[in-house]
């Protein structure tokens, strides 16, 4: 599973560096940075499209630009989560790597979260609105 | 089931009931009868009322014509047609709803009984008979509050090629339905008439049809309207000026009704029990009308007591066969019926009405009001922007429905609908239902809802509906999501309609 995350993260890497990602691979022990990310954005990004299609679920706010609006902030939250996260690690000496600083840790979010964020988002929304009764044609109709 | 049901609608409340019951029936309210033939009996053919409710009988038409097909929902779920859609077409009579009286038209009454070629004792007899002003009535605009004409006039109805064709066109489960009122002209002379005709029709000679032996023993009701408004007095100059001979008065309104129910007595419900069932319907709280005794086009308001005279037609077909038995053209068991209301109020709503008419119309009546208010305010909204209900499965809704004739024929009554409350409610005693220009989460009257209920609930609602219904005509799917979604709010936010 790290393997196949790194793989995916990893797509971007010249955009923040070779070094972060050593720490995020990790070194075998426990659940490496990679995987933690990995099930926590499919589980914003999924929580994210049930909350849209299943709870909140209105015929006023099934316009598209009502989903990009919660896909926007599913991004949003995924990315600030991420830089939090790193930054907070940072902080308290546990991410120490020469050449790794916010620059680095804002770029790896930019360029590998957001697009993971935005990809999940889209496929998950057309693997689940069939069921929903009002937003089963948002983004377009079927 | 396969019984017809010929409604006769006498002079002008004959055509407003009628007008009351394709209200009715185009919002779902039921009747146990496959077909509805209303026959309207009025030599005013230019009565606005008489125009306006042709026009609302043709839109229903034109309506359950795209509808009747695979129609399973209540909207315009009863067959409306006119007696010569009964007939083949090479007989034809004419496409309208209507009875021609002939030599009406711009006829004075002493020339239609030919009153200058008499010989001086039927002259004599004549004028014992008739006033001047009598004489002098031209009936293009019916019979002005004068029964006498009319009883002479409405005669020629058993020879006429109409009534030969009803007679021909009747069966034995069919029944009949007479609305006439009691204090005019035309109903007033109409009715006793047309009962006679029918039930003398097998001695006829100009009918030579088998079924005219089923008249004689036809399961007739009858709905007599008692005075339910009033005219406004016009000044002695004015009808020295003007038309003196066709005001009408409505201080003989009382003593009309007296002598004519002392007729009736004596002719129809005392021993000859000519009806089977026998509604009387009046309200002694009312209003005005202007005195126009036709010359200006002759539009009443809508009254709630028309309404309830159309519940009447609806709870005759109601009356098991058992109950009408007629023998020799008399009824065994005739049955004789009022109306009333739970609170005598000015203003009446929904829940003022008697707990059985409140089972029959209110939910019906709401869930069209409910379907025709969306309809006008919100479908175009609700296409633009997009609601799964209209896009999800075809067929779609979608800007081509909004130009279809369909959707056309449905404005249009609803234009008659609103019209038609609006009319009621500005009546005395007043009915209303529905206010027509609030916003749809309070638009029934007196009865507010358990949840805020809004546009959003409506289309909430028909997209829930949607996913459990397929279609083929987008006419069909409409009206039948409407319908159920209609009942799904009003059963989970009213508490009043569960």
């Amino acid at each position: 599973m790290n393997n196949f995350f790194a793989k995916i993260y990893e797509l971007t890497i010249d955009a923040y560096g070779y070094n972060l990602t050593e720490y995020l691979y990790g070194n075998g022990e426990g659940m490496s940075t990679y995987v933690l990310f990995g099930l926590i954005q499919i589980g914003i990004s999924l929580s994210t499209v049930l909350i849209f299609y299943y709870i909140m679920n209105r015929p006023d706010f099934n316009r598209w630009y009502n989903w990009a609006l919660i896909g926007f902030a599913n991004i949003i939250l995924q990315f600030g989560f991420v830089v939090l996260y790193l930054n907070i690690q940072l902080q308290n000496g546990v991410l120490v790597v020469d050449g790794v600083g916010l620059y680095e840790i804002t770029m790896f979010s930019l360029t590998a979260i957001v697009p993971v964020a935005l990809i999940q988002y889209i496929i998950f929304s057309f693997m689940l609105r069939w069921w929903s009764t009002n937003c089963s044609t948002t983004p377009y109709p079927q | 089931m396969d019984n017809k049901l010929f409604i006769f609608g006498i002079g002008g409340t004959g055509v407003r009931v009628i007008k009351a019951l394709t209200m009715l029936l185009a919002s779902g309210v039921y009747i146990k009868s496959s077909q509805i033939i209303p026959i309207i009996i009025d030599p005013h053919q230019d009565n606005q009322d008489l125009q306006r409710t042709h026009q609302l009988l043709r839109n229903y038409q034109k309506i359950y014509k795209i509808l009747r097909e695979d129609n399973n929902g209540a909207f315009f779920n009863t067959k409306i047609t006119t007696l010569p859609n009964l007939i083949s077409s090479e007989e034809r009579l004419g496409e309208n709803f209507t009875f021609n009286l002939k030599d009406v038209a711009d006829f004075k009454f002493k020339q239609y009984i030919d009153h200058t070629t008499l010989d001086d004792s039927n002259k004599a007899l004549v004028d014992l008979l008739f006033s001047e002003a009598n004489l002098e009535t031209v009936m293009d605009i019916g019979f002005v509050g004068n029964p006498n004409i009319g009883s002479v006039v409405l005669n020629q109805i058993k020879d006429s090629d109409e009534f030969k064709h009803f007679a021909s066109n009747f069966k034995k489960n069919d029944r009949i339905f007479i609305v006439s009122s009691i204090f005019g002209g035309t109903g007033a002379a109409g009715f006793p008439i047309l009962l006679n005709n029918i039930r003398s029709a097998n001695s006829n000679d100009n009918i030579k049809v088998t079924n005219s032996k089923y008249l004689s023993d036809a399961k007739i009701g009858a709905l007599t309207m008692l005075p339910y408004f009033g005219v406004e007095p016009v000044d002695q100059e004015q009808i020295n000026e003007e038309k003196g001979n066709r005001q009408i008065n409505k201080e003989t309104f009382i003593s009309k009704t007296k002598a004519a129910l002392d007729y009736y007595c004596e002719n129809i419900t005392g021993h000859n029990q000519s009806v089977n069932a026998f509604y009387y319907i009046g309200d002694e709280n009312t209003k005005d009308y202007k005195n126009d005794p036709g010359d200006h086009g002759q539009k009443n308001d809508a009254h709630f007591v028309e309404l309830a005279a159309a519940l009447a037609i609806i709870d005759f077909m109601n009356i098991g066969d058992e109950d009408l038995v007629t023998e020799n053209g008399q009824a065994l068991s005739p049955i004789y019926k009022e109306f009333g209301v739970k609170a005598d109020k000015d203003s009446l709503n929904l829940l003022d009405l008697g707990d059985h008419t409140q089972q029959m119309i209110m939910t019906p009546l709401t869930q069209f009001f409910l379907c025709l208010k969306y309809l006008d305010e919100e479908l175009e909204t609700t296409i633009r922007k997009g609601q799964p209900w209209v896009n999800r499965k075809q067929p779609n809704v979608n800007k081509q429905f909004l130009t279809s004739s369909f959707y056309r024929n449905l404005k249009q009554l609803k234009q008659s609908f609103d019209s038609w409350l609006q009319e009621m409610g500005r009546n005395h005693r007043s009915f209303k239902p529905f206010r027509l220009n609030q916003d749809i989460s309070n638009c029934i009257n007196e009865i507010e809802s358990n949840r805020k209920f809004t546009y959003n609930t409506f289309n909430s609602s028909l997209n829930e509906v949607e996913r459990k219904q397929n279609h083929t005509l987008v006419e069909h799917k409409v009206m039948a999501l409407f319908e159920q979604a209609t009942m799904e709010i009003l059963t989970k936010k009213f508490s009043q309609f569960k």
